[in-house]
């Protein structure tokens, strides 16, 4: 049964692949960014610290979601972001916003197709900490925060 | 395994859920309670209680590379300890803030009221770092040396846009 599992979850990562996606990251283009860890999710809303960039990158991983259904937008995260982890942690959110706002901070999309074509980086954060925190708060107060409902895992 | 304790109070017993039993972590729990304890003999501030358990919670939980999914730092014991001294500093006559762990390893104060008026208090290394925004374009930002007093301009937000309801 597992082996049946993880065959159907290859095909299916395999299928997601053949995406066309232009590189160019339109304003008007719908992002979303996979949340893992609970305390980074408030009532009825995602706190700025679901944005702040990586240390080691200084970017924030994101989907680009333009033309999919939520399945494709769940399976997204499940295959390629939440299956690249060793600790087997399941995504339980996402903050899902249009470019523009992040573009109004001063920030940039960049497509970097890897591990898939959708995938994008938010780069050009400041270094100094304050500021990261007035972008990341912007993006959380633009972002509407949809639920990983285990029916739809 | 998981280990429940309590922490001695003049008032109420504080049970922690411990699943880590590192040296660390035993630190963090001990360090963080004694500071609790000082608290309660000055008085009983139910939600402080909360906010240290919460922070004991998260350090415990956010004590590996990569916690939040992506490229997080570890929470480490300083700034545990630092987040639990913030927390003794903070006016009574405020909103309770929510804890949250930061991706550089940090545990920062976040406050939030419904027309998407944030901000944040938190200490990184040796300074004290805020931000937040207040509706349409007013905000403000800065970083000062961490202190044993709030700075007046972190005070005065605190008590201007987020006062105890």
């Amino acid at each position: 049964m597992t082996y049946l599992l993880q065959f159907w979850r290859f095909l299916q990562a395999t299928f997601l692949k053949f995406d066309r996606v232009p590189r160019q990251v339109s304003s008007t283009e719908p992002i979303s960014r996979f949340v893992f860890y609970r305390d980074h999710l408030k009532i009825g809303r995602v706190s700025f610290a679901a944005f702040m960039p990586s240390p080691k990158t200084m970017d924030v991983s994101v989907y680009r979601t333009f033309g999919c259904s939520e399945r494709k937008i769940w399976l997204l995260g499940d295959l390629f972001v939440a299956a690249k982890r060793k600790d087997n942690r399941s995504i339980i959110a996402r903050a899902d916003l249009v470019s523009q706002p992040v573009l109004n901070q001063g920030l940039d999309i960049i497509s970097e197709p890897s591990p898939h074509p959708r995938h994008a980086n938010v780069t050009r954060w400041p270094n100094d900490k304050p500021q990261q925190k007035i972008k990341a708060m912007a993006l959380a107060n633009a972002a509407k925060l949809q639920m990983h409902s285990q029916s739809e895992k | 395994m998981s280990t429940r304790f309590a922490i001695p109070s003049m008032y109420a017993p504080v049970e922690w859920c411990v699943d880590g039993v590192s040296a660390e972590s035993q630190e963090i729990r001990s360090m963080v309670s004694r500071i609790a304890s000082q608290q309660r003999i000055l008085a009983s501030f139910g939600w402080r209680d909360s906010l240290l358990d919460e922070v004991s919670h998260i350090s415990q939980n956010c004590e590996r590379q990569g916690w939040d999914g992506y490229d997080a730092e570890p929470i480490s014991n300083e700034s545990a300890i630092r987040a639990a001294q913030l927390i003794e500093l903070l006016p009574n006559s405020i909103q309770t803030p929510d804890v949250v762990p930061e991706p550089s390893g940090d545990i920062s104060l976040e406050w939030h009221v419904a027309d998407q008026k944030n901000f944040s208090l938190g200490v990184s290394g040796q300074s004290l770092v805020y931000a937040g925004i207040f509706g349409g374009s007013s905000k403000s930002y800065g970083e000062e040396r961490f202190s044993r007093d709030l700075p007046s301009t972190v005070l005065e937000i605190l008590t201007s846009y987020f006062p105890q309801v």
